[in-house]
């Protein structure tokens, strides 16, 4: 009995080490309406295009970010404020998000999602033969 | 009639201090406007000194460095560009900097919406090794 239950305590730490835990922060970010679709603004300073790891599915947008490891520095640090770690964002969208359309780009630190909306959202009238 | 903007000098401490509170309790609604803020980075290194500053949004055309008496100072500003006018921002940053930079020969680049300087030290000043005969 006992050794069961350390069993379960070895993997369970065993599975803690192999996957640590990472810390994640919510980046700042926008999102503004416009006429037929969302606009997205995700502040993602110093993180490169390779780094983003963008997923849309059921109405979710996910947004994780992977710093490369070579962007850490082994200079000494002297003062210390920016946030060197990865960011982690998710947006919900309701049904009329055209889950296909979306696109985005980086640049200048700026990720820029458009999500377009549906164009049949409106719904219409099934003529009955 | 003009109205004369006073610029609080704590502003950027009581923002620090904002900054610590998000981290410290993140699901607080208390909101940074890291809009208005742009966290520095200081690191000493071989050469001299390198300075990282989060510019997120900023085109190299909106960044203005210069340096005076002994401090750096930087100024970004947007225009009425792509952004609207409750997104435009404003940052200004003064770095006091070390005794020993080579003011002539400090260089800066803007990638990925992050501004980084190099300061190399004055050669004369640079640590140099004594050969022993």
């Amino acid at each position: 009995m006992s050794t069961n239950v350390d069993n379960k305590v070895e993997t369970a730490v065993a599975a803690r080490e192999e996957k640590p835990s990472r810390v994640y922060r919510k980046p700042e970010y926008r999102v503004n309406k416009e006429d037929n679709q969302y606009a997205v603004q995700v502040f993602l300073p110093g993180i490169t295009r390779e780094e983003v790891n963008l997923d849309a599915r059921r109405g979710v947008l996910k947004l994780e970010t992977a710093r490369a490891e070579t962007t850490r520095t082994t200079d000494k640090a002297l003062h210390r404020e920016r946030y060197l770690g990865d960011y982690r964002l998710e947006l919900q969208f309701g049904p009329e998000i055209d889950m296909g359309s979306i696109s985005a780009q980086l640049q200048d630190g700026i990720l820029k999602i458009r999500l377009a909306k549906q164009a049949e959202l409106e719904g219409r009238v099934v003529p009955v033969e | 009639m003009r109205l004369i903007q006073y610029k609080n000098p704590f502003d950027q401490e009581i923002e620090q201090l904002n900054r610590m509170f998000n981290w410290a309790f993140p699901f607080s609604r208390a909101t940074v406007r890291a809009s208005s803020y742009a966290p520095v980075d200081f690191y000493e290194n071989e050469e001299g000194y390198r300075i990282e500053v989060d510019l997120p949004g900023f085109s190299k055309e909106q960044v203005r460095l210069e340096q005076q008496d002994g401090s750096l100072v930087l100024k970004a500003e947007q225009g009425d560009s792509e952004m609207d006018a409750e997104n435009r921002r404003n940052v200004e940053r003064t770095i006091k900097l070390p005794d020993d930079v080579a003011f002539d020969k400090i260089q800066a680049k803007l990638t990925n919406g992050v501004l980084e300087v190099t300061l190399p030290r004055r050669e004369e000043l640079k640590p140099a090794r004594i050969e022993i005969k």
